[in-house]
């Protein structure tokens, strides 16, 4: 429940806030995560340089399998995302499983949460399934040359800008109640104000 | 390298749907990325899981994007605070809704706890970062055109800047004092603002004043009162959730505003303008000797809410004895140490009027008194001032003196000043 506030009561009486109340609606959690989605896709690394990725650095035995397997992820982006949703919105799903799972071993919390984080409540069945399927993949692959093959096409455009107020020293402190006396049980009311006097 | 402002500087880009070049003013609404920032929401005492994880998610968002938002290059951050309105509402949001050292329902969740502390500094670096128009040597903006930008787009106004004093001011004050200070110098038009506000802060305490019974509404404006007409319920006859809301109101209406008042002390002057003390403590004298008779005898179900009323009133009390003071020392006692001799019989005028107005408000004058001794001061001001009407002046201290004796309190220590005899 919301707390009685001085500057709630501000802001409804007095002319020196913004009145309108913000024309637009605020962004509803639906919303961001297609605007995250969105922004995904736009990061630099694709569903099709993830395949040519892997045919190129495998045998021609041990294609078929791998692409059986990075299908596998495919479907399991579809089913996370949604079917209505088109191929590039699902393909990019995909990357992300794959950029999730390619160093996890199982699906656990952390992935748990950040996958619902970008495309909110999700089937775990798939996502296992996802997590399966990305595991056989990178196994054939040692952990560096994924990596480094992930960080190559992942765009980060601000990974070198200092974030403002990085050396400031910044304080939690909030205000606390002061300690003063403890309640007065026995209080002797008859010292109640003496009688009003004037002479000073 | 930006040499010139950045309100006065053009980019060429090229345009995300055409992929023609175009040149457009630096600050410009094309530039802003749509991010769609979410609005806080804040955590619950004792949350479900699910609850826990849905702040979790939400708050998640928030982070990501003020953290993204605090690597932006200079001009991309400014084009998002003026033009982003998701942004606007997603700070307005956390400001309204986060809580303050005082509240009941502080997160206990480690993982809460966490996520709260990373958005809290990253609040306060955004607005901080909307505070400098100057962030380097090649990153400005023109004071004037800074000055308009804040104000006109309402990225501070002065309900926010009583958020940011009391939910940052605590361990933030030196920093928060330049960034207020600068938010008025370039745009006096906070001055006026907060001239126009106090009047509120005012109501506010009549409404308190009224919910105790203590007022009719009408009253404190001077319309006519209505004959047998009925006042609200006391503290003593409201419900308990009804007595609870109004100590809250009270402690956190008396703390914010003793967070700005030490920040920012030159808005003393204005609060002034309006006899704000004297005003504070008529509230005082009214209120709060109703408002502790009942905490003290009113049957609460539970103990500890007795006992978190009574700290939270006792807070109050010294908090509104604090904010009394901060006004006193600016508006009259520094006068007094920094001026020369000529200036400072106005304020030591204005110090004499004023405790004679107070000195029927006993039971504030005695709290005040024991808090900061007045005849300290008034030593003070026969230091500065050798004209001092001393009649005056022991007048005062008697009338201190008789406040606590109505009171049945006794003063801890006497000092010496009031053994000083007045002149006949």
């Amino acid at each position: 429940m919301a707390q009685p506030r001085l500057t709630i009561a501000l802001r409804s009486f007095s002319n020196v806030s913004r009145k309108d109340d913000y024309t637009e609606e605020p962004c509803d959690l639906k919303s961001k995560r297609l605007k995250r989605q969105e922004e995904f896709s736009k990061a630099g690394l694709t569903w099709k340089k993830i395949v040519q990725f892997v045919n190129e650095h495998l045998d021609k035995k041990e294609q078929p399998a791998a692409n059986e397997d990075l299908h596998a992820v495919l479907k399991a982006a579809r089913q996370i995302v949604g079917a209505e949703f088109g191929q590039d919105m699902i393909e990019s799903a995909a990357v992300f499983l794959f950029t999730t799972f390619y160093a996890k071993d199982q699906l656990g919390q952390e992935e748990t949460r950040t996958i619902k984080q970008m495309f909110g409540p999700f089937p775990p069945s798939s996502a296992s399934a996802a997590c399966n399927a990305v595991n056989r993949v990178t196994s054939i692959f040692d952990e560096t040359q994924l990596e480094t093959f992930i960080k190559t096409h992942s765009a980060n455009c601000l990974k070198d800008q200092v974030p403002f107020g990085k050396n400031i020293t910044f304080s939690f402190d909030l205000y606390a109640l002061d300690h003063l006396e403890d309640l007065p049980l026995n209080n002797d009311d008859e010292k109640g104000p003496k009688e009003f006097s004037l002479d000073y | 390298m930006q040499k010139a402002p950045l309100d006065e500087l053009q980019v060429t880009e090229r345009d995300g749907c055409t992929g023609r070049e175009r040149t457009l003013s630096a600050l410009h609404p094309e530039r802003m990325e749509e991010r769609c920032f979410v609005t806080y929401r804040p955590p619950t005492l004792e949350g479900s899981p699910a609850q826990v994880e849905e702040y979790l998610e939400q708050a998640q968002f928030i982070a990501e994007d003020l953290d993204w938002l605090l690597a932006l290059p200079h001009d991309k951050f400014w084009c998002q605070v003026v033009f982003d309105v998701s942004l606007q509402q997603c700070l307005d949001s956390y400001l309204r809704l986060a809580p303050r050292g005082l509240d009941c329902n502080l997160a206990t969740s480690p993982r809460v706890s966490d996520m709260q502390r990373h958005l809290h500094r990253c609040v306060f670096m955004t607005f901080l970062r909307m505070a400098t128009h100057k962030e380097s040597r090649e990153h400005f903006l023109s004071p004037a055109v800074f000055g308009e930008i804040i104000y006109n787009n309402f990225l501070f106004d002065i309900p926010k800047i009583l958020d940011l004093c009391v939910l940052f001011g605590k361990g933030n004050g030196m920093l928060l004092n330049k960034m207020i200070e600068n938010i008025f110098t370039q745009q006096p038009g906070y001055y006026s603002d907060l001239d126009e506000t106090v009047p509120t802060i005012l109501q506010v305490l009549d409404t308190i004043l009224q919910k105790c019974g203590l007022q009719t509404e009408g009253a404190s404006n001077g319309q006519p009162l209505k004959l047998g007409a009925q006042s609200a319920p006391g503290p003593m006859d409201m419900s308990v959730k009804d007595l609870v809301d109004l100590v809250l109101y009270l402690c956190d209406t008396c703390t914010t505003l003793y967070s700005f008042l030490d920040i920012f002390p030159p808005a003393s002057t204005t609060f002034q303008k309006h006899s704000f003390l004297l005003r504070l403590a008529s509230f005082y004298e009214l209120c709060v000797p109703e408002l502790e008779n009942a905490v003290r005898k009113r049957k609460f179900e539970e103990k500890s809410l007795q006992e978190d009323l009574w700290r939270r009133l006792s807070h109050s009390c010294r908090k509104m004895v604090e904010i009394s003071h901060l006004l006193i020392n600016y508006t009259c006692l520094q006068p007094i140490l920094e001026n020369s001799s000529e200036t400072i019989q106005v304020f030591v005028e204005d110090f004499l009027q004023l405790f004679t107005a107070l000195l029927q408000e006993k039971r504030f004058l005695a709290d005040y008194d024991e808090q900061f001794p007045v005849a300290d001061d008034v030593s003070l001001l026969q230091q500065a001032s050798p004209l001092l009407d001393e009649t005056r002046a022991s007048y005062i201290l008697q009338g201190i003196d008789c406040a606590w004796e109505s009171l049945g309190r006794k003063k801890h220590n006497l000092s010496p000043v009031r053994s000083t005899p007045a002149p006949e």
